[in-house]
């Protein structure tokens, strides 16, 4: 059932994203319009007004080269290596802030320039996208009727059953008293008949019939052992979290590293949800997004206390009515159903839902793969990046992380602390050799042993 | 043995009584009831369960696990809004602090998770406390989150808001002044400079309070002496470690004597026998203490000689160095102080001699004896001095009458609970209840009864700054954001003294003060506040104010003047001792499970304090001297004039005949959880005949009644069945052998190849069953010294703490079920009694019951010792305890199902069976299974669940972590970087964590020291863990044969022949037996 949700959600997401991409077939202040306020709009105007990024009329005067203007869109910080000095000096005046990388054609960032050359009359800030996030909502409840609705339709079709066989019962044995009253046969049961007809088949065919027992208990004991075995794991698992936030826009489209927000899995063993202030470090100048507008971004400002209208925090946040925050946020928003869900937020926590959970007996470092053991982020918990709400890549499992220990290998050679370990078998060639062609997994260092994890 | 000595644990152990010789035999002593249970047919029969109900439960049962397995819950992660910069989630933050409570003073290092304060050390940067702690400062960060504490102002047990409290505080003093009567401010001795100037503006602000220092246990007497002596009130500071003789009589200096605390490192350096000049130290003593279970020659005297013991020390002092002779001294032990005095003048200038008696003429001799051998200006200093107890005992003393008379309208307490402590405390608190005005600064409602309770914070919650010993600084820091609506008691003093606002709870305007002071007024070093906070302590020119008097002339005392007012001594009854236990000291942290769980160096009595008693005494009242779980204790009644208590009776080897000794600190009945109100009040007892607070009282009665009490005892649990696991030698001989006392054992086998030449056996670490297992990267272990261990039981603490060791109570500590995962063995020895010989087969050592009353006391730690081949993992049909490639012994709990079977095949007994859920258990109310308690667990350790066995785990997060900081920084783990719980808290580094595997590091050092030695090597199960001979500073022989032939000194079984090597091992301790 997950799954299909899942697909369903993806078909939607798809359908939502594929939209734009119709309208991509050549160059107009029209489509750069719109590009803009899905790319560009977070971070600047279309005035000389300074924003996150510079303002940017004038821009195509400011650069000479148009080749370099839009590799410099594309990718800045790619650009940057080529030591561009108005680059650079841009990016110094921004204190280092990236620019993220745009999938766009040279014709796309062609429309945005031409609309910047000419924005005609400036827009009322984009509602549109409002109108994606309830769809995508719609979708999610439509999904959850349907796990519903085939419950209720199995329910009904074992009740009708039920009914019907009792209402044969019933008319049988109705039948069966006229008969007996007229002196009738009573009808023969033919149920029982089918019963003893099975049962002196299977005393006549002794070994077949011992056969298909063995293979129906061994199916059945597999089925049962493998239904057990799944449980308490949770792969695939995605709740629903209290704020829409995209990791596929985040990391796939804006390329932010995941260590910006996580940023003490190199030092802890926790890879932290980041708090709310790494969210303001962006989300004071970014303050619609492309799917949800200012819907979901506004539950940050209300868990903060920022006052997006005059771009700065309420004083004395904590002691401000809640009542009179509702009704700022809500008039903020315009939209009734937004400021509902922005509610619960105001003055309080964001609770977000963990998904992975390893039990309290199991220690995990992040530290210790991440930053000693150079695992990937993605090793364990998928493309995160493609993932517009993140769910469990991986089983977490006990034997998942054997399997991984086993197959890992060790970079001592490149780590001081495994020097006694590698001056052992510098000097032991017998015994290294004696490993040579295995691999020098993390096993060989005792990573399977059970005070590794369990203490 | 290794010598004729006997090793016994107590007189269950010496007489082998019957109760303890079945249980030893066994690893679980109480049997499962089973055959009770199904034994019973009439039981069985009317149980109401029948088929059908069965049925019902078993169909109910599976379907609740399926569906409670399928259903998995839903949790929350809450992120902070905005992350403090300094907190990462998951990695400890270390604060530099400073303990202190009026009894101990330390500088430590508190470690915090995600804010919580989980785990004090010592701080190693402080020359006073040298990085020292004792159990009760280990144990004193569980008082944080004690769910007792008063939660915020009250007023007659109703909450009163702060500033109404002050309000109406401060027009009841004004009241009090008009009337132009007194208020007294009652403080525990100050130390902190800035709390001393917060009093000093409140005194200054209203003119009608009075300020007078007390101490519920007085060292007055040692001022006034050196007022005296030398014209300034001082307590010296005292400097173990350059001592080489120490004589101490009656003093405790390891526990419970003045900064004991920071002596103890000072102390062991001291005793270290590879030192060039090992110190000697003689205890004269009537209580069996800390320092006289350590002491190399101990004399058992009864308490009213202790005053003659000073003369007669002073007389041969005074002797041999050309003074005058003074009347008196004439002892039984004349012998004994003959021999101390003689080393002490061999050693002069490098001595010390200290005296417990609180009493201006014994410490006025002492001092002058002290003098004569020239010991100022070595291991005593006039200069640097204790700040620490400054009491006014005859202030104290006085303060009842005044309060009756109305001259006294006003009291205010800080830090002080006269109601529990003065002797008077009756009369005390019933004059307190009349008053006008009564304020107590205490964390919660005490024994006094104050009007106005307003709780100070915890420590752990405070500002404060220190200088215990003049010139040396130290800072406390609060860790913790306060957890209750409290108040720092220097605050409140400062808003009285109108110089501060009630800011928040945050306590900032005491802060502010301080910080004013250092930064702008007292800054010698021109430090910046952070550089303050983050050394936590330094040392710089004395604070002008924390001289405690200005000099004054001598007084006019002499010492033949003092010599005959001590020689009047009256000896008339039963004389009490009052002595302080390691976990309780004063009774400060009463309401703290783990220190009431903790056993008793000594006595290994946990929960309870009760009546030392020689053995002999109680055979006279006809006493039981056993203790089991079958065995309760008589109760006696013990009365001294109107004061009268019944109180169990302990069999204390060591004990003078003709006193007793009972602990302070027990029987606090207010603001305390139930189970911690067990034990008596012994402050009653306390002397006041000479003006001043002495803890020794005569006269004493006793009489025994028909009550029994069950004690709850840990020394017979564990027992290692006279096995030889003790090994000490004297000091001669071992300059003369580094092996003595240990020498390797030897072992028959047809492998030729191991028996070296000129041998007919191979020595025993060669002979092994198993094919070895190479450790490459680490091989973990520990070594102990058994000489530098002082059986303090801070490790015991430390452990407890770190590994989040539940505390499960009096009741299953009767079943042998205690938790520690470390336990300090205390081992009695006595000479063999060479009239009877000790008997293969019959193991009775009542022949050796005389010289076993004064007994020499040994002290082991035992842990796990992470056996390399270990017999518990053979064992385990689980494999839930397994072998490290790092030369742990791991132990899996989520493996585990309780077969116990490990336990049972140890041979060191260091398994400890999980048989509670002890969190969550309202059975088990100590601090697991409240929220609050909770706080203090390490989150880097499982909380084990029932049915599992656990174990030390050479504290493997710590490991883990070391190795991981190492591996981040590429780099490989440096000596000493990581730490078990155990080592950190020894304050004489007797425990010394290490890898066997770094060739230049401490443990391999020391493990390659002749003194090394592993626990019964015999068996051959080849531990991590290494210990070191206990060499005691002794004239004479141990009878360790001094040749490289081994074969007198196999095992138990050989111990007969070892009675051909006999040394003439007698008269080590006295024989006195006085009466």
């Amino acid at each position: 059932m997950r799954n299909v949700l899942r697909h369903a959600r993806l078909v939607l997401v798809g359908l939502i994203l594929a939209l734009p991409s119709y309208m991509r077939a050549e160059v107009s202040a029209e489509q750069g319009k719109q590009l803009f306020k899905a790319n560009c709009a977070r971070c600047h105007y279309v005035t000389d007004k300074r924003f996150v990024g510079p303002g940017l009329a004038g821009v195509q005067d400011r650069w000479s080269d148009e080749g370099n203007l839009l590799a410099w869109i594309r990718n800045s910080s790619d650009y940057l290596k080529t030591g561009d000095s108005y680059a650079t000096k841009l990016f110094e005046e921004y204190n280092g802030s990236v620019m993220p990388a745009f999938q766009l054609s040279d014709d796309e960032i062609k429309s945005i320039l031409a609309y910047i050359a000419d924005p005609g009359e400036e827009a009322a800030p984009a509602t549109a996208s409002t109108d994606g996030a309830a769809a995508a909502e719609g979708g999610q409840t439509g999904g959850g009727d349907n796990t519903l609705l085939t419950y209720i339709l199995i329910g009904v079709a074992v009740v009708l059953l039920i009914l019907a066989r009792s209402l044969n019962s019933v008319s049988k044995a109705l039948e069966n008293v006229r008969r007996e009253k007229a002196g009738e046969e009573p009808i023969q049961e033919e149920s029982i008949n089918v019963v003893g007809k099975t049962v002196a088949w299977m005393a006549k065919n002794k070994r077949i019939t011992a056969v298909i027992a063995i293979v129906l208990v061994g199916a059945l004991s597999y089925k049962g052992f493998v239904a057990l075995n799944t449980i308490g794991v949770y792969e695939g698992y995605q709740p629903k979290q209290p704020i829409a936030f995209s990791h596929k826009l985040h990391v796939g489209q804006n390329k932010i590293e995941c260590q910006y927000c996580h940023s003490t899995v190199e030092k802890s063993r926790h890879a932290n949800i980041p708090s709310a202030n790494v969210c303001m470090n962006c989300h004071k100048a970014v303050q619609e997004g492309p799917q949800y507008g200012k819907n979901e971004i506004t539950k940050i400002y209300a868990a903060v206390g920022w006052n997006p209208e005059k771009n700065e925090y309420f004083k004395d946040y904590a002691k401000m009515d809640k009542e009179e925050l509702a009704s700022f946020y809500g008039s903020y928003l315009g939209d009734e159903k937004a400021a509902a869900a922005v509610e619960p937020f105001i003055q309080s926590n964001i609770e977000w839902v963990q998904i992975h959970k390893l039990p309290d007996h199991a220690y995990f470092n992040h530290a210790q793969h991440v930053k000693v053991g150079k695992v990937e982020c993605t090793t364990c918990h998928g493309e995160v990046g493609e993932m517009e709400e993140v769910y469990q890549h991986s089983p977490l499992t006990m034997g998942w992380c054997i399997n991984c220990h086993r197959e890992t290998e060790v970079q001592y050679a490149t780590n001081g602390y495994y020097e006694r370990l590698h001056q052992y078998y510098k000097e032991h060639k017998g015994e290294y050799e004696m490993r040579e062609g295995q691999a020098f997994t993390v096993e060989k260092i005792g990573g399977l042993e059970c005070s590794k994890c369990h203490y | 043995m290794s010598n004729q000595k006997q090793y016994w644990k107590g007189y269950e152990e010496l007489e082998n009584e019957p109760g303890f010789v079945a249980a030893r035999e066994k690893e679980f002593v109480e049997d499962l009831p089973m055959e009770e249970f199904l034994g019973n047919e009439s039981n069985l029969g009317s149980s109401q369960t029948n088929r059908r109900d069965f049925l019902k439960f078993l169909g109910f049962g599976v379907t609740a696990a399926t569906l409670a397995a399928c259903e998995a819950p839903v949790n929350k992660a809450i992120p902070y809004l905005v992350k403090p910069e300094t907190i990462t989630p998951g990695v400890p933050n270390y604060y530099a602090s400073t303990y202190y409570d009026g009894r101990d003073y330390s500088s430590v290092v508190v470690k915090t998770r995600e804010g919580r304060p989980i785990k004090i050390k010592g701080n190693p940067a402080s020359a006073v406390s040298r990085g020292g702690t004792n159990a009760r400062i280990q144990g004193s960060v569980l008082g944080l989150y004690d769910g007792k504490r008063a939660k915020t102002a009250t007023k007659g047990g109703k909450s009163i808001g702060w500033s109404a409290a002050d309000k109406e505080i401060m027009d009841a003093l004004k009241g009090i002044g008009a009337a132009g009567k007194k208020a007294v401010l009652l403080t525990q001795s100050i130390v902190s400079p800035s709390t001393r100037a917060a009093v000093n503006a409140f005194l200054t602000a209203h003119p009608m309070v009075e300020h007078i220092s007390y101490d519920a246990v007085s060292y007055q007497g040692i001022r006034l002496a050196h007022q005296q002596a030398f014209g300034k009130a001082v307590i010296p500071h005292l400097d173990f470690g350059k001592a080489r003789s120490i004589i101490s009589i009656g003093a405790d200096f390891l526990n419970g004597w003045l900064n004991s605390c920071s002596y103890e490192s000072g102390y062991a350096e001291s005793r270290s026998p590879e030192n060039p000049h090992m110190s000697r130290h003689f205890q004269f003593e009537t209580v069996m203490s800390l320092a006289g279970s350590n002491a190399d020659y101990r004399s058992m005297i009864k308490a009213s000689e202790q005053g003659a013991a000073v003369v007669a020390l002073y007389n041969a002092v005074a002797g041999a160095t050309g003074n005058a002779k003074v009347a008196g001294g004439e002892v039984s032990f004349a012998k004994d102080i003959a021999r101390a005095a003689k080393h002490a003048l061999a050693n002069k200038g490098n001595g010390l001699v200290v005296c417990g008696l609180n009493d201006v003429h014994a410490q006025y001799l002492v001092a002058r004896i002290n003098q004569m051998l020239g010991n100022y200006g070595t291991t005593l200093s006039l200069n640097t001095t204790l700040n620490m107890f400054a009491g006014d005992d005859a202030a104290v003393l006085k303060l009842t009458d005044r309060m009756t008379a109305g001259e006294v309208q006003g009291l205010i307490l800080y830090g002080v609970n006269p109601g529990y402590s003065l002797p008077n405390a009756q009369a005390f608190n019933q004059a307190m209840a009349g008053l006008k005005l009564s304020v107590s600064f205490a964390d919660r409602a005490e024994e006094s009864p104050a009007q106005y309770l307003l709780p100070d914070h915890h420590y752990l919650e405070s500002w404060n700054d220190f200088e215990a010993v003049s010139g040396h600084f130290s800072i406390q820091q609060p860790t913790i954001h306060p957890l209750f609506d409290t108040r720092q008691a220097q605050e409140t003093l400062l808003v009285w003294a109108g110089q501060a606002q009630r800011s928040d709870k945050n306590n900032t305007a005491y802060r502010e003060f301080m910080k004013a002071r250092w930064v702008n007024v007292f800054n010698p070093l021109g430090k910046s506040w952070d550089s303050f906070l983050y050394e936590g302590c330094w040392q710089a020119a004395p604070s002008v104010d924390a001289v405690a008097t200005t000099p004054s002339p001598e007084g006019g005392m002499t010492a033949s003047a003092a010599a005959s007012a001590l020689s009047s001594k009256p000896t008339q009854g039963v004389e009490v001792v009052l002595y302080e236990k390691v976990g309780m000291g004063w009774g400060n942290h009463a309401n703290n499970p783990i220190l009431q769980e903790l056993p008793d160096p000594i006595s290994r009595v946990t929960w309870d304090n009760y009546i030392t008693m020689a053995p002999f005494d109680m055979d006279e009242l006809g006493l039981n001297k056993m203790m089991g779980q079958e065995q309760k204790a008589n109760v006696v009644s013990l009365s001294i004039g109107n004061q009268k208590m019944n109180l169990p009776v302990l069999a204390q080897p060591g004990q003078a005949p003709g006193t007793v000794g009972v602990a302070l600190g027990y029987g606090r009945l207010f603001g305390r959880a139930e189970q911690s109100t067990l034990g008596v009040n012994a402050f009653p007892f306390m002397n006041t005949q000479n003006g001043t607070l002495s803890p020794i009282n005569y006269g004493a009665k006793i009489e025994k009644t028909d009550l029994s009490y069950a004690l709850a005892g840990t020394q017979t649990h564990h027992t290692m069945m006279g096995r030889d696991i003790i090994k000490e030698t004297s000091l001669t001989e071992f300059k003369a052998n580094a092996k003595s006392g240990n020498a390797p054992k030897m072992q028959h086998t047809n492998v030729a190849e191991l028996i070296p030449a000129g041998e007919h056996e191979a020595p025993i670490s060669k002979v092994d069953y198993w094919r070895e297992f190479k450790m490459i990267n680490h091989r973990w272990g520990m070594s102990i010294d058994l000489n530098s261990c002082t059986g303090c039981g801070a490790c015991v603490v430390s452990c407890h703490v770190e590994n989040n060791v539940p505390v499960v109570g009096k009741d299953e500590i009767r079943r042998s079920r205690d938790m520690h995962w470390l336990r300090i063995d205390r081992y009695y020895t006595s000479d063999a009694d060479p009239s009877t010989r000790y008997e293969r087969g019959n193991k009775n050592h009542r022949a050796k019951e005389i010289p076993s009353a004064n007994p020499r006391v040994a002290f082991q730690p035992v842990m796990c010792q992470h056996c390399n081949h270990a017999p518990c993992e053979t064992v385990c049909p689980v494999l839930a305890t397994t072998h490290s490639t790092e030369g742990l012994n791991q132990m899996t709990y989520n493996r585990c199902v309780g077969t116990r079977y490990c336990a049972n095949n140890c041979p060191y007994k260091v398994r400890r069976f999980n048989w509670f859920s002890y969190h969550d258990n309202q059975k088990f109310d100590y601090f697991m299974n409240d929220d609050l308690g909770k706080m203090v667990l390490n989150p880097d350790v499982t909380v084990r669940a029932r049915g599992v066995m656990e174990k030390c785990s050479l504290c493997v997060q710590r490991i883990q972590a070391g190795k991981l900081s190492a591996k981040s920084e590429g780099r490989m783990v440096a000596d000493g970087e990581i730490q078990t719980a155990c080592a950190e808290a020894c304050p004489t580094n007797a425990i010394v964590f290490g890898d066997f595997n770094d060739e230049k590091g401490k443990l391999t050092a020391l493990a390659e020291h002749g003194r090394s030695y592993y626990l019964l090597e015999e068996v051959g199960v080849k531990p991590n863990i290494v210990y070191q001979t206990k060499v005691r500073n002794v004239e004479e022989a141990y009878g360790h044969t001094v040749s490289a032939h081994h074969g007198a000194e196999h095992s138990d079984d050989h111990a007969s022949d070892a009675h051909a090597h006999e040394g003439p091992e007698k008269a080590t301790h006295s024989e006195h037996q006085s009466h």
